[in-house]
């Protein structure tokens, strides 16, 4: 893995073991100042640890030689289109769920051992069963700073630049010019930017899912990786609800990669902490979740009602067409390859697909009256777009050479 | 380009992102209404003590005026579920409310805090004599 890719990712993981030990101060009542030499000191050694399995730079630089003056040049040029996009698109206090949600659950975090469980107090308008790894890295940050509106942003707009760079410096290596179209696409891309800049834990979900992919893409060089997917999966857990079904879906595509011989140590040890700590949290202090406990004999009639498979495809698709174009294109694109080929699509593609379907019966299943599907459905469609399209650029060129063998097909050698 | 050189490009456009939000000027209706509020409310957690909480009463504005008020207010929390047993009470008026409206509720009570801005008018009242 590159230096720069394993920064990124460890940086995220870091993130999310910082949310998850805040959390567990909160519930412990270990005072703040004593928490923050903790997490400083499990950050640090974290890192010491993961920084033994990185591979370093090309002497070249990340490119090498006058790929690295264009891929800087472009990189400046992406970064300049996406601030100037969001300076326009950010609103000061996030979008609704945003300010009635993730936010308002972080401030009660801030608040402390006194404030925070005040979070499941409120019965309107607040999903209080949703795990926390964004309301406690934000509240966390609120509380040191004591800045209520730029922590959020900043949190945000960091997952923003880092979706698109990580895919850059990992398509890059194979080819500058897919990487850069798709770090260029990003940029350009309103519906991304608008999902990401409205303070949501979409965003940092399909991060954590992408860095997933991308880390059992490195499973193969060294088995740390392994640990370090795990982690990934278990920021994903404790980042929505949805990131518990994908990771799921993600374990059992990778099922085979992930508990073959003593690999199930590693990915035991990297999930562990998080999962122990989402089962504290719904255990002890989340109600149940209207899709789990909402469950009857309607079920089976929700399943077999076709008018809901046809909502759901109507919207699902309306979504992807109106924002995710050209995501949609590039799907149909691969398939076609994919028939021209007679290749199978990859294993990830299948994983993607499933997810996909996940999210589709999350809906057929959901006890709610359709009535109200929509609004969630956009938001899904937008999630899964995050968490589904974003990682499909990855799985394009970062796919084991079996799947796509060089003599057949590669993208990287069609550009 | 080497990762020291991307690292510092990606913290360099985070700080600026961060000073244009910072001093971004709101768009939508909820964010102006947001901006209206915040200084307002700014001095009622100044004059609760920590770990205070709030029923809040609204009576005939929008229920999205709560929700805003919620999200400001913490990690004081405002209830405003009908059986809520706080002895202290925050009720927003819209700034054109008749006074009958608002003494209905306010005159009973104690007023610990009042305030009128150019959209609303705020008590804090509680019901100790």
């Amino acid at each position: 893995m590159r230096k720069a890719s394993h920064y990124i990712i460890i940086s995220g993981i870091a993130v999310g073991c910082l949310s998850v030990l805040y959390f567990l101060s909160l519930v412990l009542h270990i005072p703040f100042v004593m928490i923050i030499p903790v997490i400083a000191a499990a950050i640090i050694f974290f890192f010491r640890w993961a920084k033994a399995s990185e591979t370093t730079d090309n002497v070249n630089g990340l490119f090498g030689g006058i790929r690295n003056s264009i891929a800087s040049t472009i990189l400046i040029i992406a970064l300049i289109a996406i601030i100037q996009k969001t300076f326009s698109l950010a609103g000061r206090y996030g979008g609704w769920d945003a300010w009635c949600i993730w936010n308002l659950h972080a401030k009660y975090m801030a608040g402390g051992v006194g404030e925070w469980q005040k979070l499941f107090l409120s019965p309107v308008a607040d999903h209080t069963d949703y795990p926390l790894l964004v309301p406690g890295v934000v509240g966390f940050f609120m509380r040191l700073s004591g800045s209520y509106l730029t922590v959020p942003f900043v949190f945000c707009f960091c997952i923003l630049l880092l979706i698109p760079v990580l895919l850059f410096v990992e398509l890059g290596k194979k080819s500058l010019v897919v990487g850069s179209v798709v770090l260029l696409l990003f940029a350009y891309d309103m519906a991304y930017l608008k999902n990401a800049v409205s303070q949501y834990a979409d965003t940092p979900l399909a991060f954590f899912f992408l860095c997933a992919v991308i880390c059992m893409y490195h499973a193969k060089e060294e088995r740390r990786n392994i640990s370090l997917a795990a982690m990934c999966l278990g920021c994903c857990i404790w980042t929505k609800n949805e990131g518990i079904a994908l990771a799921c879906v993600f374990v059992a595509f990778n099922f085979k990669a992930l508990f073959a011989g003593n690999k199930k140590w590693y990915f035991l040890s990297g999930i562990a902490l998080p999962l122990l700590v989402l089962l504290v949290f719904k255990w002890y202090y989340a109600p149940a979740n209207d899709l789990v406990s909402g469950q009857s004999t309607q079920t089976f009639h929700q399943l077999l009602d076709a008018g809901r498979y046809r909502l759901i495809y109507k919207f699902f698709s309306e979504q992807i067409s109106n924002n995710y174009y050209y995501s949609a294109v590039f799907f149909m694109l691969y398939l076609v390859v994919c028939l021209i080929t007679k290749e199978w699509p990859g294993r990830q593609f299948a994983m993607l697909t499933g997810c996909m379907a996940l999210y589709a019966m999350i809906y057929v299943l959901s006890p709610q009256h359709l009535g109200v599907a929509p609004l969630y459905l956009y938001r899904e469609a937008n999630a899964s777009a995050d968490a589904g399209f974003y990682v499909c650029y990855g799985i394009k060129v970062c796919t084991d050479p079996p799947v796509y063998p060089k003599d057949r097909f590669c993208v990287s050698r069609l550009v | 380009m080497n990762s020291k050189f991307l690292f510092a490009t990606l913290l360099l456009a985070v700080i600026i992102a961060s000073v244009l939000h910072k001093y971004n000027t709101s768009k939508g209706d909820e964010e102006k209404a947001m901006d209206v509020l915040i200084p307002s409310l700014k001095e009622v957690k100044k004059v609760l003590p920590e770990g205070t909480d709030v029923a809040f009463y609204n009576e005939k504005l929008n229920f999205e005026v709560y929700l805003w008020c919620r999200y400001i207010l913490a990690p004081h929390y405002a209830s405003i579920e009908k059986d809520a047993k706080h002895d202290t009470a925050l009720s927003v008026y819209d700034v054109q409310a008749p006074d009958s409206l608002v003494n209905a509720f306010v005159k009973p009570r104690k007023t610990i805090w009042q305030h009128k801005d150019g959209k609303y008018q705020y008590y804090l009242t509680t019901t100790a004599r």
